[in-house]
C-alpha cells in the first residue's frame, strides 16, 4: 500500500514538473501579451521532432541534442512573435485565432515532412530504477532532474537578472515599464521566445519517454492552461505549484479511482478551487469583489 | 414606418439568397454545404450573444450542442420518445445544463471564465467517452431513424426525407438564430448585456443584477446550441464525443472572428467563407490546412474586425457612416 502510494507520488511529480514548465511559459506568454497561445503545444512538438532528427538521424548525443531544440525552438518563436502575434497584442481573441492558424501550419508542416507515424527517441538510460519499492525509469528521472533544473533557473533568471525585472514590469504594466525606460518590444519578443525554447527542451524530454506525433502538443497544451489558471495568472510559483499539484492529482486519481478519467481529476480539481478562490491559488487577489 | 421596413432588409436578403441558392446552385453536394452553412450560422450566432455582445470568454458552445444531439438521439433511441418532444428536450436539456455551469462559472472572468468552462466541456466529452453502456463510448451512435415530416398544416411542411427539405429546415432555423439575435442585441435587453461587456461594476451600479443577465444570455445562446445539435444529428446519421470536443468549440470561434465578432452579419459572412474555402482551394489536404492556417492569420492581422468590418470600412468609403454589411451590435 505504502509502495503504490509512493509510486503514484513519484511518477505524479514528474509528469507535474513537464505541466510546471509548459505553463510557466503559458503564463509568461499570456501575461505579457494578454493571449491564449493555443500554439505553445506545438513548440514543444517541434522541439520533439528536432530532438528526433539529431540523436536518430544524426547521431548526436541526446543531451547536446536537447540544447539544440532548446535554442532552435526559441529561435522559432522569436520568429512567430515578430511576423504575428506583435500585431494583436492584447486582443486576446484575435490573437488566439492567430494561435489556432499556426497550430493548422506548423501541425501539417510536420505531417508533410514525418508523416503521421509515432517516433520515438530511443531513451539514452533505459534503465528502471527500483528504490524502497518504488520503480521508476532512468530517463523519467533525467527528465524530471532537467526539467526541474530549468524551472529553477528560470524562477532565478526573472527574479534575479535586470531583463528578468523587466519581464515582470511589462506583464504588470506595460505602459508604466515603458515610461522607465524598459524597451518594451524586446521584451515581449524575447519573453515569447523564453517560452518556447522552454516548451521545446521539454519536447525533446517528452519525446524520450512518449512517442512524437504531429499531434502531440494538444494535450500539454491544454493541460498547460488548466494549470496556469489554476496556479493564479501572472504567478510564476503559482504556475510551478499547480503543475505537480495537478501531476499528482491526476496520478492518484488514475491509479486509485478509475484509469479512463485519468485526464478528468485535473478539470475537477480546477473547477473546485475556482469556486472558492476565483483568481486561482496564487493570483493576484480582484481589489474589490466586482459581483 | 419607412425606416422600419427597411431595416428587415437584410434579413429579406438573406431568407431570398437562401431560397435561391439551391435554383442557382442545384445538386445533392451543394445542398450539403448549404446545409453545414446554416448550421454553422446558428452556433456562431449563437455564441456571438455570449462572447460577442455579452462579452463572456466561455469556450463550451460545442457541449451544449453536443448536449442537444445526445439529449434527443438518446431520447429516441433508448426511450422510444417521438423525435419532435426529443428534439424540444434536447434543446431544455442544453439550457439546463447550461445554467448549471453557468450559475457555477459565471462569475469568474477572462481566461479564468474560458479555461473553466473548458474543463466543463472537457468532462463533458469524457463522459460522453466512458459511459459506454449509454452512449456507446468513443464508437459514436448510427441513427437510422429519419425524422418525421413536421409542418403546419396547409402552410408549409417539411418533409424530411429530402436533402432539399433538411436544407430548407436547417436554412430556417439559421434565419430565426440571426433574426433573433438582431432583435435581441437592438432591444433595452441587448443594450443592458452589452454595458456588461463594456463595463460590469458600472452595469451593476446602474441598478442591473449582472448575474442574471449573464446567465440568461448564456442560457439563451446555449439552447440555439442544442437547437443546432438536435436538429442536425440525424441528417448526420452519426454521432461521436469528438465531434462536441473543445475543438469544434474552437472552430466556431474562429469563424465568429473571421465573419466578424459582435457583428450580426459576420457570422453569415464567416460560416459561407469558412465551410466553402476548404472545398475550393482544390489543392492536397496538407498544404490547403497550410494554406488556411495563413488565411486566419492574415486575416486575423489585416482585418482585426472580421470581414464584415473590413466590408463595412469598404463601404464607408463610398457612403460615409453606413454600415451595410456588418451590423455592430
Amino acid at each position: 500500500m505504502l509502495e503504490q502510494f509512493g509510486n503514484f507520488l513519484v511518477h505524479g511529480l514528474v509528469t507535474g514538473s513537464m505541466y510546471a514548465a509548459v505553463a510557466l511559459g503559458l503564463t509568461l506568454t499570456y501575461g505579457i501579451l494578454g493571449i491564449l497561445n493555443f500554439a505553445h503545444g506545438e513548440m514543444l512538438m517541434v522541439g520533439a521532432y528536432i530532438a528526433f532528427v539529431l540523436t536518430s538521424r544524426l547521431g548526436v548525443n541526446f543531451l547536446v541534442a536537447a540544447v539544440i531544440s532548446m535554442l532552435a525552438v526559441g529561435l522559432l518563436g522569436w520568429v512567430i512573435e515578430r511576423t504575428t502575434f506583435r500585431f494583436a497584442r492584447h486582443e486576446h481573441l484575435n490573437g488566439l485565432v492567430i494561435s489556432l492558424g499556426l497550430v493548422a501550419i506548423l501541425q501539417n508542416i510536420a505531417l508533410a515532412i514525418w508523416g503521421a507515424d509515432p517516433l520515438s527517441i530511443p531513451p539514452p538510460l533505459p534503465r528502471t530504477l527500483e528504490v524502497w519499492g518504488i520503480r521508476i525509469g532512468e530517463q523519467r528521472l533525467l527528465a524530471f532532474g532537467l526539467t526541474v533544473g530549468l524551472i529553477i533557473l528560470f524562477s532565478l533568471f526573472l527574479k534575479r537578472t535586470r531583463l528578468g525585472k523587466g519581464i515582470r514590469a511589462t506583464a504588470q504594466n506595460a505602459h508604466v515599464a515603458a515610461t522607465l525606460g524598459i524597451r518594451t518590444e524586446r521584451v515581449v519578443a524575447v519573453t515569447f521566445s523564453l517560452a518556447a525554447a522552454l516548451a521545446g527542451l521539454v519536447g525533446a524530454l517528452i519525446a524520450t519517454i512518449y512517442t512524437i506525433t504531429p499531434f502531440m502538443g494538444g494535450l500539454p497544451a491544454m493541460k498547460g492552461f488548466v494549470v496556469m489558471i489554476l496556479g493564479g495568472l501572472g504567478s510564476v510559483g503559482g504556475s510551478i505549484l499547480a503543475g505537480f499539484l495537478v501531476g499528482v492529482v491526476e496520478s492518484f486519481g488514475g491509479g486509485m479511482i478509475s484509469s479512463i478519467f485519468k485526464d478528468g481529476f485535473g478539470f475537477v480539481a480546477l473547477i473546485l478551487i475556482l469556486i472558492f478562490r476565483p483568481w486561482g491559488l496564487f493570483g493576484q487577489r480582484p481589489e474589490r469583489e466586482d459581483v | 414606418m419607412a425606416r422600419r421596413s427597411w431595416q428587415a432588409l437584410p434579413l429579406v436578403g438573406l431568407l431570398a439568397a437562401g431560397v435561391l441558392y439551391p435554383r442557382l446552385l442545384p445538386g445533392d453536394y451543394f445542398l450539403h454545404l448549404g446545409i453545414v452553412v446554416s448550421l454553422y450560422i446558428i452556433l456562431t450566432s449563437s455564441l456571438n450573444l455570449i462572447m460577442g455582445i455579452t462579452g463572456q470568454f466561455a469556450i463550451a458552445h460545442a457541449a451544449f450542442y453536443g448536449v442537444g444531439a445526445y439529449g434527443s438521439i438518446l431520447l429516441v433511441t433508448r426511450l422510444g420518445v417521438p423525435y419532435w418532444w426529443a428534439w424540444a428536450a434536447g434543446i431544455l436539456l442544453a439550457g439546463i445544463a447550461a445554467l448549471i455551469i453557468g450559475a457555477s462559472t459565471l462569475h469568474l472572468k477572462g481566461a479564468y471564465l474560458a479555461i473553466c468552462t473548458f474543463a466543463f466541456s472537457e468532462l463533458f466529452r469524457l463522459l460522453l467517452d466512458n459511459w459506454i453502456s449509454l452512449t456507446n463510448g468513443a464508437n459514436g451512435i448510427i441513427i437510422r431513424f429519419v425524422p418525421p415530416p413536421i409542418g403546419i398544416p396547409g402552410l408549409f411542411r417539411f418533409d424530411l426525407g429530402s436533402r432539399r427539405s433538411y436544407y430548407y429546415l436547417m436554412f430556417t432555423f439559421a434565419l430565426v438564430t440571426v433574426w433573433f439575435v438582431r432583435r435581441l442585441a437592438r432591444s433595452d435587453l441587448g443594450r443592458v448585456l452589452g454595458a456588461i461587456r463594456q463595463d460590469e461594476t458600472l452595469a451593476l451600479t446602474a441598478g442591473f443584477d449582472t448575474r442574471r443577465y449573464k446567465l440568461l444570455a448564456f442560457t439563451v445562446g446555449s439552447m440555439y446550441a442544442g437547437l443546432a445539435g438536435a436538429t442536425y444529428a440525424p441528417y448526420l446519421s452519426y454521432i461521436a464525443p469528438d465531434l462536441f470536443d473543445v475543438n469544434e468549440t474552437i472552430y466556431i470561434m474562429m469563424i465568429m472572428m473571421i465573419g466578424g465578432i459582435r457583428s450580426i452579419w459576420g457570422p453569415v459572412w464567416g460560416s459561407i467563407l469558412l465551410v466553402s474555402l476548404p472545398q475550393a482551394l482544390d489543392i492536397t489536404p496538407l498544404l490547403r490546412m497550410i494554406a488556411y492556417g495563413l488565411v486566419l492569420i492574415l486575416v486575423m492581422i489585416r482585418m482585426p474586425d472580421g470581414l464584415a468590418g473590413f466590408l463595412d470600412r469598404l463601404v464607408s468609403r463610398l457612403r460615409p457612416g453606413g454600415t451595410w454589411f456588418g451590423e455592430k451590435a
